[in-house]
C-alpha cells in the first residue's frame, strides 16, 4: 500500500509570534500525566491483576487460613503459680472466648505439640512471677508459639495487659500500705477495686479488640494486603516513568513549556493519586466484601494517605534510579517483599525478635504503618495514639519524595 | 529587518575535557528550511538539545523568534516543535490519546485541542487511524504521528531530526513533500538526516558540523563552488593512460587529470564542452576509451572534502 501524501494545504504560520495558549500549570501536567497513566495502567493486564484482583485473592486465602472469632485459638498452659499474678493470668486465659485452653505440666510437651499443630501457642507462668513483680522486677512470662500464626500477637497484647494490670495493682496496694498503714489484705482489695475502675474492660478490650466490634479473620491480612500493595505496585509502577525516559517522550515533553519540576511534580502526583487508590480501594472492597472493620476512620485515611505519599516517591525514586523498565520491576518487587517481610506484613512485628523489631522501624516505612493500622484495627486505637507513627510516616515519605524528585529531575535535566 | 525564526549565536558545549559544541551560529528565516548534517558525533543532537531546551549551553544564546530559549519553562518553547529521530509516542495509546496527552502539555485547551488534533491528523493523513493504537502502526505512519505531535501547537520553527530513519521510500517521499509543504507555508524548518538526497532536495541552506563546528554553511551550490569542486569526466579506457592523462592537463579547459586503475578522471569546468576534445585526444594516444561518465559535484563530496568523512560515517 502506498504512503498517503501528507496534506498539501496546512495552515500559514503567522510571521511573527502570536498569542499563544497560556503554559499549563503543576495541575494540569498532573492531570495530563494522571490522565495517560492510568489509561496505559488499564490497558497492562499484569498490572491489573497485581492492582485489582491479585490482593483480595490473597486476603481471601490469609484471611480463610488465620483465625478469626468463628474459630478458637488452641492454647497451652504451663501454670507454675496459680496465684498472685499467676492466678490473674489463669483467669484472664481462661476467660477469654476465643482461647481454647489446654493445661500441661511440661515445657517441651507444649513445643512440641506446637510445632505439631495440636495447639497454636503456649504460655508458660514461671514460679515465683508474683513476687517478681512485686518487688518492682519484670515479670518473664514465656510465649511459646508459631510466628506464622496471626494469634501470637493477640495472645502478647493480652498477657501484656494482665501483666502490666497486675503490676499496677500491687504498686498501689504497697503505695497505699505505706502511706496508710492499712493492713496488706485491705489495702490490695483497695487499690484492685480503684483499678479495675481506671481499666475496666482493658483486659477484655485488648483480648478481643477495642473497637467493640468482632474482629475478622481477615483483619490482619487486609491491613497488611493494604501495606504491601501500596508499596509493591508502586515501585512496579516506576517502570512506566523509565518507559517515559527511554521512549523519548520525557524529553518531548520538556520542550514544551512546562518547567522540569512541573514535569516531575506531575509525575509525582500520578503516583500519588495511584497508590491512594489502591490503598483505599483494598480498604473498602476488604470492609465490604470481608467485614474488616478498620477501626477510627481517621487513622486509616491519614495512614493511607502517608503510605500513597512514601509508595509514591518510592516509585518515582525507582523510576529515576532504573535503567529500563524490566529493571525497575526485577528490582522493585523483590525490595517490595523484603520490606513487607521486615515490616510486618506477612506476620504481626510484635512476635519477630527485639532487634529485628528495631531493624523494621528504622528501615521500613511498613512497619510504621502496619503498626498504626494494626493499633487502630485491634486496639481500637484512634488517631492521637498512632501519633508518632503518622510522624515517623511523615518523615518518611518527606524522605522518599525528596530523593526521588531531585534525582527525577536531574535525570530529566541531562546536566 | 525582519527577526529570524531561529537565531544561535556561539553556542557552545564541554562535557568535561570534550567539547561537544564549540561557538556554533547560525539563524533561520521564517519558510526557510535550514539542514544541519554531520558525521556521528560531530555535535548535531548536542545543538538540537541546546536549541529546543533540553540542555544547558555552556556559552551562546539561542532566540525563537526573538524569545530566548533556557531548559526552564519559557515562551519559545511556546514557538517550537520537536521531532525527535526516535518515535517518542506511547506506543500502547492510540494516535488521539498520544496527542491529547502532548497537546495538554503545550496547554492547549480541551475545545482546542480537539479541533487541532483533527486538524494535524489530516496534515499527516492519519485521520482515518485516529482510534489505533501506535504500536500497530507501520514504520511511515509511526513516523508521521511523530511529526503530528510536533504540529499540535502551530510551531513557528518545527525541528526535524533525522524523522525518516527506517522508513520505506514511499512513506519518507510522502514525509518530504509534507515538510516542504510546512515550509511554503512559512514554517521555519531545521531538518538533521544522514540522507544527502533528502538535505539536497529539501533544504534551502546547509550547514555542516564536525567536530562541534561549524565548518561550512550556504545554498548547496555556494557550498560546491566553496570547495572548489568541479564536474568530472571519468572515461573507462584501456591503453597508456598515463601519457593521456599528461596530455589531458595541458587542454586549456582541463583543471586536472589522473589516470589509474583503467580510469582516467578529469576535472573540467564544462564537462559539455571538454568532451569532445578528450574523445579525440584519447584516440590520438592510442587510448580505446570503453565508456564515459560525467560525474557532478554533489553535497556528498562536498562533506567528503570538509570532513574526510562520509556522511554516514
Amino acid at each position: 500500500m502506498s504512503a498517503p501524501p501528507l496534506s498539501t494545504a496546512p495552515e500559514p504560520v503567522p510571521p511573527t509570534a502570536p498569542s499563544r495558549p497560556s503554559s499549563p500549570s503543576v495541575w494540569t501536567v498532573a492531570r495530563a500525566v494522571a490522565a495517560v497513566d492510568l489509561r496505559r495502567l488499564a490497558r497492562d493486564k499484569v498490572a491489573l491483576f497485581f492492582m485489582l484482583f491479585l490482593p483480595f485473592v490473597l486476603i481471601l486465602a490469609l484471611g480463610v487460613a488465620f483465625p478469626s472469632d468463628a474459630g478458637k485459638v488452641r492454647v497451652g498452659v504451663v501454670a507454675r503459680e496459680t496465684t498472685g499474678v499467676g492466678g490473674k493470668l489463669l483467669e484472664a486465659v481462661g476467660g477469654a472466648d476465643n482461647l481454647d485452653v489446654r493445661f500441661y505440666d511440661d515445657d517441651r510437651a507444649v513445643v512440641r505439640d506446637i510445632q505439631l499443630g495440636e495447639i497454636d501457642a503456649g504460655i508458660i507462668i514461671p514460679a515465683g512471677l508474683t513476687e517478681v513483680v512485686e518487688s518492682g522486677g519484670t515479670g518473664q512470662v514465656r510465649l511459646e508459639l508459631d510466628p506464622a500464626n496471626q494469634a501470637s500477637a493477640m495472645l502478647r497484647n493480652m498477657l501484656d495487659a494482665v501483666v502490666e494490670n497486675q503490676a499496677l495493682v500491687l504498686t498501689a496496694a504497697r503505695f497505699a500500705e505505706n502511706q496508710t498503714g492499712v493492713d496488706q489484705q485491705r489495702a490490695l482489695a483497695a487499690a484492685e477495686e480503684q483499678v479495675r475502675q481506671l481499666t475496666r474492660g482493658q483486659v477484655q478490650d485488648r483480648t478481643v479488640g477495642g473497637s467493640g466490634v468482632p474482629i475478622s479473620g481477615f483483619a490482619f491480612t487486609a491491613l497488611s494486603q493494604l501495606i504491601l500493595f501500596m508499596f509493591i505496585n508502586s515501585l512496579a509502577g516506576g517502570s512506566s516513568l523509565v518507559e517515559m525516559r527511554t521512549l523519548g517522550v520525557a524529553d518531548r515533553a520538556m520542550t514544551a513549556p512546562v518547567s522540569t519540576a512541573g514535569l516531575v511534580g506531575g509525575i509525582t502526583m500520578s503516583r500519588f493519586a495511584i497508590a491512594l487508590g489502591q490503598g483505599f480501594l483494598i480498604a473498602v472492597v476488604s470492609a465490604v466484601a470481608f467485614g474488616v472493620d478498620w477501626g477510627d476512620p481517621a487513622v486509616l485515611v491519614v495512614v493511607v494517605t502517608l503510605f500513597a505519599l512514601v509508595s509514591a516517591g518510592a516509585g518515582v525514586l525507582m523510576g529515576a534510579l532504573a535503567r529500563t523498565p524490566d529493571q525497575a520491576v526485577a528490582f522493585g518487587i523483590p525490595l517490595a517483599l523484603v520490606m513487607a517481610a521486615l515490616g510486618g506484613c506477612f506476620f504481626p512485628l510484635s512476635v519477630a525478635p527485639p532487634v529485628m523489631q528495631v531493624v523494621a522501624r528504622v528501615l521500613t516505612p511498613q512497619a510504621w504503618a502496619t503498626g498504626a493500622l494494626t493499633e487502630s484495627v485491634f486496639d481500637g486505637a484512634s488517631l492521637p495514639d498512632v501519633a508518632v507513627n503518622v510522624v515517623v510516616l511523615c518523615g518518611f515519605a518527606a524522605l522518599y519524595l525528596s530523593l526521588g524528585v531531585v534525582l527525577l529531575q536531574r535525570r530529566l535535566e541531562r546536566r | 529587518m525582519t527577526t529570524p525564526t531561529v537565531r544561535c549565536e556561539g553556542l557552545r558545549k564541554s562535557y568535561g575535557d570534550r567539547v561537544a559544541v564549540d561557538g556554533v551560529s547560525f539563524e533561520i528565516a521564517a519558510g526557510e528550511s535550514y539542514g544541519l548534517l554531520g558525521p556521528n558525533g560531530a555535535g548535531k543532537t548536542t545543538t538540537i538539545s541546546m536549541m529546543c531546551g533540553l540542555l544547558h549551553a555552556d556559552a551562546g544564546r539561542i532566540e525563537v523568534v526573538g524569545r530566548p530559549m533556557t531548559t526552564g519553562r519559557c515562551d519559545a518553547k511556546q514557538l517550537l516543535g520537536l521531532v525527535p529521530q526516535d518515535i517518542a509516542l506511547y506506543p500502547d495509546l492510540t494516535a488521539r490519546e498520544n496527542l491529547v496527552f502532548f497537546g495538554r502539555l503545550q496547554g492547549l485547551s480541551r475545545s482546542d485541542l480537539r479541533t487541532r488534533i483533527d486538524e494535524v491528523l489530516e496534515i499527516v493523513a492519519l485521520e482515518d487511524r485516529a482510534g489505533d493504537r501506535v504500536d500497530g502502526f507501520s514504520g511511515g505512519m509511526k513516523r508521521r504521528c511523530n511529526i503530528a505531535a510536533a504540529l499540535l501547537h502551530r510551531p513557528h520553527l518545527l525541528v526535524l531530526d533525522e524523522p525518516t530513519v527506517g522508513v520505506d521510500p514511499q512513506s519518507r517521499a510522502s514525509i518530504l513533500d509534507g515538510i516542504a509543504n510546512l515550509q511554503a507555508a512559512g514554517m521555519a524548518v531545521l531538518y538533521t538526516t544522514h540522507y544527502m538526497e533528502e538535505a539536497q532536495r529539501l533544504c534551502d541552506r546547509i550547514g555542516i558540523i564536525d567536530e562541534g563546528r561549524l565548518v561550512a554553511e550556504g545554498t548547496q551550490s555556494e557550498l560546491i563552488s566553496a570547495v572548489g569542486q568541479s564536474p568530472v569526466v571519468r572515461l573507462t579506457a584501456s591503453g597508456d593512460l598515463r601519457t593521456l592523462a599528461d596530455a589531458a592537463s595541458l587542454q586549456p579547459q582541463v583543471l586536472r587529470a589522473s589516470a589509474g586503475d583503467g580510469r582516467l578522471e578529469v576535472a573540467v569546468a564544462e564537462p559539455a564542452r571538454a568532451l569532445a576534445p578528450l574523445i579525440e585526444l584519447a584516440e590520438s594516444c592510442g587510448v580505446a576509451v570503453a565508456g564515459v561518465d560525467v560525474v557532478e559535484p554533489d553535497l556528498e563530496s562536498v562533506f567528503l572534502h570538509l570532513t574526510g568523512k562520509a556522511l554516514r560515517d
